[in-house]
């Protein structure tokens, strides 16, 4: 007994303890707060200005622009005795991109220097002397890399040990290395894969472009030719017979990939260069100048416009919210006043309002509030006008509703037995009675709101659609971006955790307050 | 002694809520002989629909669950019964009639249809037998225009019209056992009289075993050969009818008879029992009654009473009676009239 | 029955009228003068006069109305669109079609999505699917049906290029869009059949059926799903009309040319007499469709009778 009246009945504190028992709901209410904290304050926070390329920005940013598209690969020699050459110390070096649009490249003093230019992908030869050997440069950006596919790096073949006599024969044995780190060992895995891959070389060299630097006689294959043919002799099979004393060369070569062996027979010599190794087969560069990828510098990357969709979401929180506010205010607000007269005074002006209200109702929230922008055109605040309107016959039939119920209420019949104003009875008695469900719905129908707001800027319908607004730049991205996914996922995400949020929020407000409101 | 048709032993029921399991029907049991028929009374809420509803293994589970004894019909457990083998005495052996005839038929399909049901799945017959049979059912519980009725759909009929249709159901199959839970409260009380007519009739007639759940003692005396009196999941009395109606021991029984105890002398406080049950669980230890008792004796909170044999076919869940027949310890018979003293 | 349905019918002439002059009015009401509007604001004076004349705009207003019903009713004509010059009724008849594929696939694949997934959570109640399934429903009212669109887009055509992105012709054309615009009535659906499920098995009748022995599967399927789905069908129903207002958006994210995308291309170009002829469209087919639902409630529950 004494325990209850230590702690009076509080309806808050009920309704906390309930609301607080719904996990789900107060994880959404504090993503809810978070979401408006963002949109208030979100604009100190930005990272970037969400009207201008970020490239304008690095120099603020202090960023250096060429650290992001400027890279380099260390370029070594393998000689036929195994050991290895630095780079710098290679003679007769040429450097050559396919595809000089995307990516350049050039020697430097450790090796190869590569500068992206636009998103795609190509090759790049290496040559030193008879020996080459290719990598790849990638490019990030809108493009999609089809037809994207490893190719051979270097091949790697086996000397034959010490010297060798005249009519001797031995096979040459090949590890071909492809960019992506693959080795293939198997000579007719080579020959396919280097038809694959070459096929078309020959038209190319017609047309003199895009063609790689060396070579214009015919190659197919996995090629053997031999540079000393009175020493050895080599077939297609890459068997190799010596024809005389002396030192030879054989050259094996897939498409612009070349390397050399060394053949002994009598005599001493020197080695010679027999292949080239690149550190970085496979260059990965990043196209900085639009559709950025995600990354540590752009969370969520960058638009076609090369703006900081990050920065540019962040700032978008505002409109969004503005959107769903103002209009489920004034939807609530105009929907609880008509609510109220109508079921205070029924009637005809309860009729009136009733069949306005099944009017608008039977037909969809988005075709009402396209018809609205369709009549006031299009703009912003006509957004928050058109999701208004068909915000207030939600809010007229739920206070409808309950006004009607606590009419019948003693209180209310006493209150106007004693000749209480009409005014003062709605405004007193009335009106906080219906004041838990126009919360609840309040909160659900924000989200809505934020649905039907962002859809419409979708359409196009928000007037400005350079605004950093969510629907908006989806808009834009699905114009612009339609290959870039980061650009649509974004904005997308945003809508979607927000409306969420508000709706798990409404719900766990709605069990805690009034578990009837379940439909 | 004769075949009993149902032998109910030490069962025990538990539901589930808010993660704690609750006994709501504790260690009862009664049998049912072939031909008898069996009233169990007592107020909502004290097991009686979930007794009924274990015989037919339909309690919903979870969060329901048959949690001990044995529920044997013609000598078989029922509760060892796969589901398969269950559903074949479901409707055919034993057959159900519920409370409320305004929401047990399914408002979709036709009257006939509905009969139809039960014969096609247990009794072999093809639709035009079913439909012979079933319209010769309808004619047997009195409905007028069978064949017109059979096509009709549940919501052209009448409350005590619909309930005539659940006996049809219930009885198309020939049943050892018809479970009646509540058959005529939700009736009003000319229509009542008609169905328990028409019931008492067919009993008569088919020799059918009836389980008759009621809450009303009057409905009891006129229907039944055995009563079994149930509070709050526990057997408080048992007894043939006339023995109850003569003789009630317990003092729930006498409360719910409204009439006096014939071994005390304060008799104005019973007529009407004050309080109310129990929830199933809240009480830990003692009778489960004596809250609400006007006979209780410090041993009703500390001890559970067992159900005493008073005679043979009369037993009772009651301190009172535990000195004066079993003539145990004496101490016993101090505190009894210690209790007695009190009110 | 027949009766029923005709004192419908004539229900609806009010808000037909209504509708027709809210639609006349339109010119009338948006903000700047028709005429400037239709014809180009530089137009002179005295073009201005004649064009004036030639509209009609100089009688009063209740004539004009006159012979804009008179124009559509009797002669079937919504005038000509401003932007391409052609005959609206021809362009609306040859879009309605394409909008009319896409909402009944959508449709199809709302039902039969909705009502499963509905079914089986209802009937595993608690289980993990049922949770699965809650959770995915309230997600999935949560997702702006564009973005799920641009995201199939993403997914499906670009990246793996098994459909294609965008326009009409294939049934393949037809598989993305329908599934964006289905998925959220798909949600609703789960949500209200899954409750309308629970509620028939609750019910009295359900648990004579199995007292009668009947199979789980038996009672499920015949006397449950025939009770719980009544309302269900009800509910869809109403939804056609929110799959027609979803299909204005999905249609402009996938180009389908349906008239969802002609309304937005004319709001978006004050084509007047085609917002005019589209308003009295839409608004046509939803009072149709709330009555054709009204209708079927009858066919499916034997105890409503029109009267």
């Amino acid at each position: 007994m004494k325990q209850n009246e230590a702690k009076p009945y509080s309806p808050f504190r009920a309704f906390l303890a309930k609301f607080l028992k719904q996990k789900m709901a107060v994880v959404a209410f504090a993503v809810v707060v978070a979401i408006m904290f963002v949109g208030i304050f979100g604009s100190f926070f930005a990272p970037y200005d969400p009207h201008r390329p970020v490239t304008a920005q690095y120099p603020e940013k202090g960023i250096d622009l060429d650290q992001l598209t400027n890279t380099s690969v260390v370029l070594e020699g393998v000689m036929s005795d195994g050991t290895t050459v630095e780079g710098s110390e290679l003679t007769r070096v040429q450097v050559e991109s396919e595809n000089r649009r995307i990516a350049s490249v050039r020697q430097s003093q450790r090796g190869i220097n590569v500068n992206a230019n636009t998103s795609g992908f190509t090759n790049a030869t290496v040559e030193a002397g008879e020996v080459s050997g290719v990598f790849q440069v990638v490019v990030e950006g809108e493009s999609q890399f089809e037809g994207r596919e490893a190719v051979v790096s270097r091949l790697e073949p086996v000397h034959p040990e010490g010297v060798l006599n005249e009519g001797e024969e031995f096979q040459i044995d090949v590890t071909a290395v492809l960019t992506d780190g693959t080795e293939i060992t198997d000579r007719g895995e080579i020959h396919e894969l280097a038809l694959r891959l070459y096929e078309t070389e020959e038209e190319e060299d017609t047309s003199g472009f895009n063609a790689p630097a060396s070579n214009a006689e015919a190659i197919e294959g996995l090629h053997f030719q031999s540079l000393n043919e009175e020493v050895a002799a080599v077939d297609e099979n890459g068997i190799v017979t010596i024809t005389g004393e002396g030192e030879g060369i054989i050259l094996v070569q897939t498409g612009p990939v070349k390397s050399a062996v060394h053949v002994q027979a009598g005599g001493t010599a020197e080695p010679v260069l027999a292949y080239l190794t690149i550190s970085e087969p496979n260059v990965t560069l990043t196209d900085i100048y639009k559709h950025q990828p995600p990354s540590s510098v752009h969370l969520f990357g960058t638009d076609h416009q090369n703006r900081d969709i990050f920065s540019r979401v962040i700032h978008g929180t505002q409109d969004t919210l503005l959107i769903g506010f103002v209009s489920v205010a004034i939807g609530a607000f105009l929907g609880t006043v008509l609510g109220l007269l109508a079921g205070f005074y029924g009637r005809w002006v309860d009729s009136l309002v009733t069949r306005m209200t099944d009017v608008l109702l039977a037909f969809p929230g988005i075709l009402l509030a396209i018809a609205v922008i369709a009549f006031l055109g299009a703009g912003i605040t006509n957004i928050i006008m058109a999701v208004a309107v068909f915000t207030v016959p939600v809010f007229i039939r739920i206070v409808r509703g309950s006004t009607l119920a606590l009419k019948e209420m003693t209180y209310v019949e006493a209150s106007r037995s004693i000749g209480v104003k009409d005014p003062v009875i709605i405004f007193r008695h009335i009106f906080p009675g219906t004041l838990s469900v126009v919360l609840v719905y309040l909160t659900m129908r924000i989200g809505v709101a934020i649905l039907i707001g962002a859809a419409l800027s979708f359409l196009g319908l928000g007037g400005d659609i350079t605004a950093p607004e969510w629907g908006s730049m989806l808009s834009a991205a699905k114009d612009n971006s339609g290959t870039v996914f980061h650009a649509t996922f974004f904005p997308g995400l945003a809508i979607v955790i927000t409306v969420l949020s508000f709706n798990i929020f409404g719900d766990g407000l709605r069990d805690a307050l009034d578990p009837k409101l379940k439909e | 002694m004769t075949e009993n048709v149902l032998d109910i032993q030490d069962l025990e029921v538990s539901f589930k809520s808010d993660g704690k399991e609750v006994k709501v029907v504790n260690g009862i049991s009664f049998s049912i002989g072939a031909g008898e028929t069996v009233g169990v009374v007592g107020e909502s809420g004290c097991g009686k629909s979930v007794t009924s509803l274990s015989i037919m293994r339909l309690i919903p589970s979870p969060p329901g669950r048959i949690s001990g004894g044995k529920i044997l019909y013609k000598g078989e457990n029922l509760l060892d019964k796969k589901e398969r083998d269950m559903r074949k005495i479901r409707g055919n052996d034993i057959s159900m009639i519920f409370q409320e005839p305004m929401t047990s038929l399914n408002p979709v399909f036709t009257i006939g249809r509905q009969i139809d049901e039960v014969l096609l799945l247990h009794k072999n017959m093809n639709r035009t037998q079913a439909r012979r049979k079933s319209i010769e059912m309808l004619e047997l519980v009195g409905i007028p225009r069978a064949e017109q009725i059979y096509d009709s759909h549940p919501f052209e009929l009448s409350g005590g019209m619909r309930q005539r249709v659940m006996i049809a159901i219930g009885l198309a199959c020939e049943p050892q056992l018809l479970i009646a839970d509540e058959p005529t409260t939700a009736l009003d009380v000319t229509i009542q009289a008609q169905i328990l007519d028409l019931m008492r009739g067919l009993k008569n007639k088919t020799n059918t075993a009836i389980m008759f759940i009621t809450h009303d003692l009057g409905v009891v005396a006129e229907m039944c050969d055995k009563v079994v009196v149930m509070y709050s999941g526990e057997i408080v009395e048992q007894a043939d009818v006339d023995t109850l109606f003569n003789d009630p021991k317990h003092p729930y029984t006498v409360g719910l008879l409204g009439s006096l105890p014939k071994v005390e002398e304060k008799q104005d406080r019973l007529f009407s029992i004050k309080g109310q049950v129990p929830p199933p669980g809240t009480v830990e230890k003692g009778c489960r009654f004596a809250g609400r008792c006007s006979h209780v004796m410090p041993r009703c909170t500390e001890e559970d009473p067992p159900l005493l044999k008073l005679k043979d076919g009369h037993d009772a869940r009651c301190w009172l009676y535990d000195d004066q027949f079993k003539g145990k310890e004496a101490g016993a018979r101090d505190t009894a009239a210690a209790g007695r003293k009190e009110p | 029955m027949l009766q029923f349905v005709l004192r419908r019918l004539i229900g609806m002439v009010p808000i037909l009228f209504i509708i027709t002059i809210i639609s006349f009015l339109f010119v009338h009401l948006t903000p700047g003068d028709p005429i400037r509007i239709m014809y180009g604001a530089e137009i002179d004076q005295e073009t201005y006069q004649t064009l004036y004349e030639r509209e009609g705009f100089h009688d009063p207003l209740p004539v004009q109305y006159g012979r804009y019903m008179v124009d559509m009713l009797v002669h079937g004509d919504f005038g000509q669109s401003y932007r391409t010059r052609a005959d609206v009724s021809e362009e609306v008849v040859r879009r309605f079609g394409y909008t009319a594929v896409l909402t009944i696939l959508s449709m199809f694949w709302a039902i039969l999505i909705g009502v499963s997934v509905g079914i089986i959570s209802a009937t595993k109640r608690n289980s993990i699917w049922d949770r699965a399934g809650m959770v995915s429903t309230i997600t999935a009212l949560s997702i702006p049906e564009f973005w799920f669109g641009l995201m199939l887009m993403q997914i499906f055509a670009v990246q793996l290029g098994w459909f294609p992105t965008s326009g009409s012709g294939t049934i393949w054309h037809l598989l993305l869009p329908s599934i964006t615009l289905g998925f959220g009535v798909a949600a609703t659906i789960v949500r209200f059949t899954r409750s309308s499920v629970l509620e028939v098995m609750r019910e009295d009748y359900v648990r004579t059926a199995r007292a009668k022995g009947q199979k789980e599967r038996v009672v499920i399927w015949s006397h449950v799903l025939r009770n719980a789905l009544i309302p269900v069908v009800t509910m869809a129903g109403l939804q056609f009309g929110f799959l027609i207002g979803g299909a204005v958006v999905v249609e402009q994210v996938f180009a389908w040319p349906g008239l969802g995308s002609y309304l937005i291309d004319s709001i978006l170009s004050r084509d007047y007499p085609v917002i005019q002829a589209l308003i009295l469209l839409f608004s046509l087919q939803f009072l149709i469709i709330n009555l054709l639902v009204d209708i079927s409630y009858g066919f499916l529950n034997p105890q409503i009778r029109y009267d």
